[in-house]
């Protein structure tokens, strides 16, 4: 188990155009005493000091109708949590809710079974999904109560923040023009 | 008669995840298991050596739904050691937050895990399908809730706010007197949540419980006070440990809470309303009376309507706490850490929570003991099975099936609280 993972600074950019706060939301879903359950935490945690911009960032449980609220008011909404798919640990999902629909158990591993998926789901049957909403998954390896990520995880979470600050920048950049 | 098995190994739209097992021999049920799964009692562990000042924030993510409980039964057990007592406006603006805690906590589980069951529905989505306007004022209702939670506690999951001794930060009367409207609103949705689950068909079964809760003079239980059941125990919390017992048990991780020589016991929203309604709001008894409902209530299925019958307490509190709220002149009151045990209890939406702390002359803690209210409940939540699935083996296997998880589901079982982690069993 390691605590904290080390990211060397390879996407840092500050942004200074002003946007409404509302437009992008970044949540980061997930019991950081949950071991690998943490990852969202982590990694938006680590967003927070990379990323100097007005996209609003959050942490959260999982619990699905919390999610639903919390994006009530933004335009673009990137997820990120821990997934159980059977897949090997460390997989990387990303997933564009608006043009699929989330697999009914991969994002299980909160401890919620009104979840991130079934929210994703509601929304999309009660019309209420934002204009965009991107879902980031990393393969979990323990679930246990415990603190830190699985050295599995770890090794991956570069890349999901390098996936992450990609979209950020995207979306800002298009927000900024229209 | 055959011989069978129910079996859910993944129970759905429980707070985490367990596993019930029932196993049938010639009509008659033998062995009952409601399972869940428990690593070492991480928090506990995890807690000593840690300042006093960090038990509401670190017990707080023992829970994503009840976070607010695990705080309130810290800081109220810490205060006990310190020998100081948080009331006034501070105690009132921590039963606003609670109040929070119970509508969003209530509405959740009436509208997105209770009444699917008793609509037909597999899930909230299947209901949302057919009944959208419905899971919409739902989601309305409970986000009030959370926004409570969100202005008083700083944030609405795992709030940052609350500290031994009152607050970080306390909200202006402004800021308090703009949620009126929507409590408002939500009040009338409340009482019309009520009638609505009244109207649900319930399945004839009684059972005599032991009910224990807290119980506060004046007041409907939430935070402190003393713990009384229906057979008469009238105790002090710190009293708690000398009455209630916590038993291994082979089949599941968790720890069962017994009374001691008395058994299995329940705790949550049926134990409250039948111990405390006079002190329920006067909307919550009088729509209570209107639809027929009285103590003692002895059917777990109608859990559904109590909690909707404290959901419109919960509100009509958080109305009248608003509007005689008066800004305290400081967020908290001073703490001087000495050495002692602390106490604490508060009734988290499914039940009774207590803590006890044991910290040295310096705030650290030397050991900590958490009693959710899931383990307290689950003896009663076999017992249930048991005489639920008896009396109702003619059933088609897939319908009883079905009523044994509705019937796990009647108390709102905080699987992950009760375990603090469940993995998944599959025979």
């Amino acid at each position: 188990m390691v605590m904290q993972q080390s990211i060397t600074p390879s996407a840092r950019r500050k942004r200074t155009n002003k946007q409404r706060p509302e437009s992008l939301l970044v949540i980061g879903v997930g019991n950081e005493y949950r071991s690998d359950d943490g990852l969202g935490i982590c990694v938006l945690r680590t967003l927070r000091r990379r990323v100097n911009n007005d996209a609003r960032m959050i942490e959260l449980s999982g619990e699905g109708s919390s999610l639903m609220s919390a994006w009530s008011d933004a335009e673009h909404v990137l997820i990120i949590d821990a997934v159980v798919s059977g897949g090997p640990a460390g997989m990387l999902h990303r997933l564009d809710a608006k043009r699929e629909k989330i697999p009914k158990h991969l994002f299980h591993s909160s401890s919620h079974t009104f979840g991130v998926g079934d929210a994703i789901e509601l929304a999309r049957d009660l019309d209420e999904l934002p204009q965009s909403l991107i879902l980031y998954g990393l393969e979990g390896e323990s679930f246990e109560a415990g603190v830190g990520l699985s050295e599995s995880v770890v090794r991956m979470v570069p890349d999901l923040i390098h996936l992450v600050e990609r979209d950020i920048e995207r979306l800002l950049r298009t927000e900024s023009c229209s | 008669m055959k011989n069978r098995i129910i079996k859910v190994d993944q129970l759905a739209r429980v707070e985490g995840e367990g596993a019930v097992f029932v196993k049938i021999s010639e009509g008659k049920v033998t062995d009952v298991k409601f399972k869940i799964f428990e690593p070492p009692r991480f928090f506990e562990a995890f807690l000593r050596g840690r300042d006093y000042s960090e038990a509401p924030d670190i017990t707080a993510r023992i829970c994503g739904i009840c976070p607010v409980a695990y705080q309130m039964s810290a800081v109220t057990a810490m205060e006990d050691a310190f020998e100081i007592e948080v009331d006034g406006q501070l105690r009132e603006l921590r039963k606003l937050l609670y109040c929070g805690e119970w509508i969003e906590s209530h509405v959740l589980h009436i509208y997105l895990l209770h009444a699917p069951d008793f609509l037909g529905y597999e899930d909230a989505l299947l209901l949302a399908k057919d009944q959208p306007d419905l899971v919409k004022k739902a989601l309305r209702m409970k986000k009030i809730g959370n926004d409570l939670m969100t202005l008083i506690g700083g944030r609405e999951i795992h709030p940052i706010n609350v500290k031994v001794g009152g607050f970080y930060r306390v909200p202006t009367e402004s800021e308090l007197e703009k949620k009126l409207d929507e409590l408002k609103w939500g009040l009338e949705g409340a009482i019309e949540t009520a009638k609505l689950v009244n109207t649900f068909e319930f399945p004839d079964f009684e059972v005599d419980y032991e009910f224990v809760s807290l119980k506060y003079p004046h007041e409907y239980p939430l935070i402190g006070g003393r713990f009384v059941s229906s057979s008469g125990l009238d105790i002090a919390i710190r009293e708690y440990e000398f009455h209630f017992e916590e038993r291994h048990i082979p089949h599941s991780n968790a720890l069962h809470s017994v009374e001691k020589g008395k058994g299995p016991y329940a705790v949550g929203p049926l134990a409250r309303f039948n111990l405390s309604f006079d002190t329920l709001s006067e909307t919550a008894k009088q729509v209570a009376r209107d639809i027929g409902v009285a103590p003692v209530v002895k059917n777990p299925f109608k859990s559904i309507v109590v909690r909707a019958i404290e959901t419109i307490h919960a509100y009509q509190e958080a109305i009248r706490i608003i509007n005689q709220y008066e800004m305290p002149g400081q967020p908290s009151v001073e703490i001087q850490p000495q050495s002692g045990i602390g106490f604490g209890a508060s009734e988290a939406p499914r039940g009774t929570l207590y803590h006890r702390y044991r910290v040295n002359d310096d705030g650290t803690i030397l050991d900590a003991k958490i009693v959710p209210p899931t383990a307290q409940n689950q003896p009663t939540i076999e017992n249930d099975l048991r005489l639920f699935v008896s009396a109702n083996v003619d059933l088609p296997r897939e319908k009883l099936t079905w009523k044994a998880e509705q019937a796990v589901r009647n108390y709102d079982p905080c699987i992950s609280c009760a375990t603090h982690f469940v993995t998944l069993e599959k025979e």
